[in-house]
């Protein structure tokens, strides 16, 4: 299941913060980059993101990565606060960085600057709008498959069998202790 | 991380504190969403009456009244900034597609059609010893409702409540025993209200009480002065949980010979039912005694760290889903760990006889206090729907909690697998055993919180 987190903040524009925000964009590269992308490799269910500032009227995160919102969003408040706080105090209307810096309000306010893709779920969650992958893998699955683990196949038919049958399937060995019963 | 605190129990209500010793009789009244001067009336007259600061009975009582406030009623007393700082998992409804509640659980089917949770205002929860004390009780409660003006919402279609009763008592000193055949209370991990956690007494008060809001254990409000007014008070997820015990048993039946086919069909029935919980159902861990029940081993203390890929306990059986201990949790669970919640709860509907559908309904009236309800009791859920916290579960991370997984779930697989020495057995078509038919967040207040919400001297 892999998800799309859209999360699209709009930008104060007084001076003060529009100076900021230059600040922010100069300090980017050389700073934040370096945290945030040790941090998404150490989650290992990235599969990809990026930080972008649109005419300074909007910045936006945008990721695809696999498992639920809350989950992620809460690893990311509490393994980056030092990237999180400068980006919502640059955010209109956005509570205080105090107030926000909490599980709750982190995870309602990312979800209320979250915007809905075009389209429609090709996985069942309505919040979730169309996400193009071609493989439909999770970061695991890849890196298993690349390490020539696993099963060793990106695209597969779709997994499961509904049929309601139990199988055998005894990858370890001629004693498996198990059935066939199908 | 800031040290556990010190928890002055007395002002907390006895379902925080364990389930109601001696009382194996249970009932909850659900009550509609007051006017304020109604829910001051109601509460006050009451108040009295509530338990606070033991789980027993106090001296000459048969019955221990307890009460939770759903959302909709705090709103009507509580000032609109103090409202907005309780959790927002709290104050929505339930989230059923992060619960796992698809298909025959959605949320449009709870409460039996009979309400929505946005019409509940409380729930009056009443611990007895006996019939009669049960129904004094619930005389009480009702007559207070009446005189408030607060209506009674009925959750079952033929207008009844929400009763629950233990089954067969289980094994000397355990639990009772529950419609799956499982043996009760023995995951239930006990809180450290001295402040002192210990293997005995594993739970930080932070994971089941308000007002000690820090990184370890977030909570909301997590500021003053509304984590001050709600101190000592707690969040209680509650779930009425509909177990389908023909089809559980026909599983074991069907499942459980081919499995195991070295063993007699009845021990391979068991051995399946103990490889679904993690457990034997007289309470054996399979992580202490993977071959056979050894009961008198149910109450030790044990980790899956020696066992990572399930040889004893399947890595998707549901202890080891709801408490990995021990286990390399992965990614953001790493960061997060394993949330920790007090469950009490108590069985409902007469026991099935023989192993055909009756057609009753029975299952488990489910409580489970927490201080955030997203943080725990929700990551929970989603653990138990997605098995993905551990590297020792497959790369797809669909898996899921064999007992309480929901496979109707997008995206869901159905696929148990089961290791042996040997090799590994699988399922490939885990049928749904349970059925959620209702679930309500409420806030069990402490004593002094409710005093200053409801306004009482």
């Amino acid at each position: 299941m892999i998800t799309a987190l859209n999360m699209t903040v709009p930008l104060k524009q007084d001076p003060e913060s529009l100076e900021k925000l230059q600040q922010l964009k100069a300090a980017f590269a050389d700073h934040i980059q370096p945290a945030i992308d040790a941090v998404l490799r150490k989650s290992k269910i990235v599969h990809f993101a990026r930080v972008l500032v649109i005419h300074d009227k909007f910045l936006q995160v945008i990721t695809e990565f696999d498992g639920d919102p809350m989950e992620y969003t809460e690893f990311f408040r509490r393994e980056l606060p030092a990237v999180f706080k400068p980006i919502f105090e640059l955010a209109e209307g956005a509570p205080d960085w105090d107030d926000l810096n909490n599980q709750d309000t982190f995870f309602e306010a990312s979800k209320g600057l979250n915007v809905t893709a075009l389209g429609r779920s090709t996985d069942g969650r309505p919040d979730q709008g169309w996400l193009f992958s071609y493989f439909d893998k999770s970061v695991r699955e890849i890196e298993e498959a690349l390490a020539g683990g696993g099963s060793g196949a990106l695209i597969t038919a779709e997994p499961t069998d509904a049929s309601g049958s139990t199988v055998a399937n005894a990858p370890a060995g001629p004693a498996s202790p198990q059935l066939a019963d199908g | 991380m800031a040290s556990s605190p010190q928890v002055d129990t007395t002002g907390l209500q006895a379902i925080v504190l364990g389930n109601v010793a001696g009382c194996p009789l249970v009932r909850h009244i659900v009550l509609a969403v007051p006017e304020p001067e109604a829910l001051r009336r109601f509460v006050a007259s009451l108040y009295p009456f509530l338990r606070f600061g033991s789980n027993l009975p106090a001296e000459g009582e048969k019955a221990v009244i307890n009460l939770s406030l759903a959302a909709p009623a705090l709103k009507q007393v509580l000032p609109v900034d103090v409202y907005a700082k309780l959790e927002t998992a709290f104050r929505d409804p339930p989230d059923a597609e992060r619960l796992g509640d698809a298909g025959a659980s959605a949320a449009s089917s709870w409460w039996e059609g009979q309400f929505t949770g946005d019409e509940v205002g409380a729930f009056v929860h009443l611990f007895a010893t006996d019939d009669s004390a049960l129904e004094a009780a619930t005389a009480q409660v009702v007559q207070a409702a009446t005189d408030a003006g607060i209506p009674e919402l009925h959750p079952r279609a033929g207008g009844g409540r929400l009763d629950a009763r233990y089954l067969a008592p289980g094994p000397v000193g355990k639990g009772a025993r529950l419609h799956f055949g499982y043996v009760d209370g023995l995951s239930n991990a006990k809180v450290a209200w001295d402040g002192a956690p210990s293997d005995v007494r594993p739970v930080d008060p932070r994971a089941v009480v308000l007002g000690y809001n820090c990184d370890s254990f977030p909570c909301a409000p997590a500021r003053d002065p509304a984590a001050v007014l709600f101190r000592d008070s707690s969040y209680l997820a509650f779930r009425w949980i509909y177990q389908d015990v023909a089809a559980f048993e026909r599983f074991l039946t069907e499942k459980g010979p081919p499995l195991f086919p070295a063993m007699a069909p009845a021990v391979a029935r068991e051995m399946l039912a103990a490889k679904l919980m993690g457990r034997w159902r007289d309470g054996t861990p399979l992580a202490l005694s993977p071959d056979a029940p050894a009961p008198e081993r149910g109450d030790e203390a044990f980790t899956f760290a020696s066992d990572p890929i399930g040889l004893a306990c399947p890595v998707s059986a549901h202890i080891r889903v709801m408490n990995p201990k021990g286990e390399r949790l992965s990614g953001m669970a790493a960061t997060t760990g394993i949330p920790q919640v007090v469950r009490r709860g108590m069985p409902y509907g007469p026991e099935l006889a023989g192993d055909r559908d009756d057609g009753v309904d029975r299952g488990v009236l489910g409580m489970f206090v927490c201080a955030s309800i997203r943080e725990q009791f929700m990551r929970l859920a989603a653990w138990a729907t997605r098995n993905n916290f551990s590297d020792v579960f497959p790369a797809h991370g669909k898996d899921q909690d064999t007992l309480i997984g929901n496979r109707a779930v997008p995206g869901a697989t159905r696929t148990f697998a089961i290791p042996s020495a040997g090799g590994t057995g699988r399922v490939d078509a885990l049928p749904d055993f349970l059925r959620t038919k209702g679930t309500q967040y409420l806030m069990l207040m402490s004593r002094r919180a409710m005093q200053q919400v409801c306004g009482l001297d």
